[in-house]
């Protein structure tokens, strides 16, 4: 025949077993549901920490990359201006220098021709005035009928063909 | 035999050492279980008894019972967490985490980090206490209906809140004891004491009056089925129609409600007991005064 308890009793021994049970509920549930799975819950914090901390680095470095890209974008768009600018500025100075050089060119030119024109026209009237001064020494020679030396007559000559010259 | 099928191999085997335990001490309830129309209500029956200084150890269906709960739970335990994966790939393992994160939580909440390793520790007195009251579901007697089972688990949380008040200083302690004024030195012994036993009472009464209740009125429903229904030709006769029902409902209330709610309140008197016994501004101070004696 089975007995039973009574329906309230205290053995010191059932109390020893059933704290230890807990005590041994106590590891069971720590060891093996715990720790695994605060196990794979932290591997998952570090894996998505790692995920977003991947994402955010690529981000940075596109966006730098892209800053990187448009800083070079726009230095060689300032370096085509300054070429565009240098260019045009070379050939502003070119054409310039070359206009000036023309012109000074030009006004040498002119200025020689200048020149030549004068020393031709002094010529062409120390010419006519030897001749003429020939001419009247000629004429004066054989009005007076005598020889009279050029070099005597040069100033009254000189002074002849200028009244010719403003009268003329 | 390739991975899959080893792991539900495995899986099986799980369920089994969880079901198991449950099915043995049925079986052994059924074939021990003496036969009487008598109303009984009496405590676990006792298998057989074990000499011991001090006093005779009885183990009982509640030591067997228990034993049983406590390889259901490993059982648990080891299925929740079987082919763990950091991606979750399968419901259970969402129930594991549930579990333990909410765990974390109860004591993240009411104790403080600090506590953190008390999470496996109240959990345990929880599903301890949850699985053992919802025994009573199977038929069986439920470990927490003997005070013995509930007593043990209250003598280690009294162990616990006096080593936690302890760390503030011994003299502290002491002097908690003669606060306000000496007078109530008695008293708050007595309350100091009373801790552990009104936990264990809470509980045990708790559990053991459902169970009380709910054979009470099984035996009444069979008095008045026989009563009504006696007239009935043959087995219909016999049969105790009314018990179909009514004790189905009680159950609800006593085993299921009343032990989940009890296995709850354990677990969150321990959490409190435990927080509030512990200053830590006392331990703070304690560990300052230790090291500058010890530079």
């Amino acid at each position: 025949m089975v007995q039973s308890l009574d329906i309230i009793s205290v053995n010191i021994w059932q109390i020893v077993i059933s704290l230890i049970n807990l005590l041994i509920i106590y590891r069971i549930l720590k060891k093996f549901l715990f720790k695994p799975v605060q196990k794979v819950m932290d591997e998952r914090q570090a894996q998505v920490d790692r995920i977003y901390g991947d994402a955010n680095q690529s981000r940075t470095q596109a966006e730098q990359m892209k800053q990187e890209y448009e800083q070079r974008l726009a230095s060689a768009r300032e370096e085509a201006d300054g070429l565009v600018r240098n260019a045009v500025q070379t050939a502003q100075k070119r054409s310039d220098q070359m206009v000036s050089e023309a012109s000074a060119q030009a006004s040498r030119i002119k200025q020689k021709a200048n020149e030549e024109i004068a020393q031709e026209k002094k010529k062409m009237l120390q010419d006519v005035r030897s001749e003429i001064s020939d001419l009247a020494v000629e004429i004066a020679s054989k009005v007076v009928e005598r020889e009279i030396s050029p070099r005597d007559y040069d100033g009254f000559v000189d002074e002849f063909i200028r009244n010719v010259g403003e009268n003329n | 035999m390739n991975k899959d099928t080893r792991a539900r191999v495995t899986d099986i085997l799980l369920i089994l050492m969880m079901v198991l335990p449950f099915v043995a001490v049925m079986a052994l309830k059924v074939l021990t279980t003496p036969h009487s129309d008598e109303i009984s209500i009496s405590g676990a029956l006792i298998y057989f008894t074990i000499p011991m200084p001090l006093m005779d150890l009885p183990i009982t269906a509640s030591q067997f019972n228990s034993l049983a709960v406590m390889i259901s739970i490993f059982g648990l335990c080891l299925y929740l967490t079987h082919g763990i994966q950091v991606v979750p790939n399968s419901k259970r393992q969402l129930v594991a985490e549930w579990i333990v994160t909410k765990v974390n939580d109860l004591i993240r909440d009411n104790m403080g980090e600090r506590f953190m390793a008390f999470a496996p520790f109240v959990a345990g007195i929880m599903a301890l206490s949850a699985f053992s009251s919802l025994s009573s579901l199977l038929g069986l007697f439920p470990p927490t209906s003997d005070m013995n089972i509930v007593a043990g688990w209250a003598i280690i949380v009294f162990i616990l809140i006096t080593y936690y008040k302890l760390k503030g200083g011994l003299w502290p302690y002491v002097k908690g004891f003669f606060e306000p004024v000496p007078v109530f030195a008695p008293f708050n012994i007595i309350g100091e004491l009373a801790t552990p036993v009104s936990m264990s009472f809470r509980h045990y009464g708790n559990v053991l009056s459902g169970v009380v209740i709910s054979t009470l009125i099984a035996y009444a429903l069979q008095g008045l089925s026989k009563l009504v229904l006696g007239w009935l030709p043959g087995v219909l006769g016999q049969f105790p129609f009314l018990q179909i029902g009514l004790p189905a409902v009680l159950s609800l209330y006593f085993d299921i409600f009343s032990g989940l709610m009890q296995a709850f309140i354990f677990a969150m008197l321990t959490m409190l007991y435990i927080a509030t016994g512990f200053d830590e501004d006392a331990y703070n101070a304690r560990l300052a005064r230790r090291k500058k004696a010890a530079a």
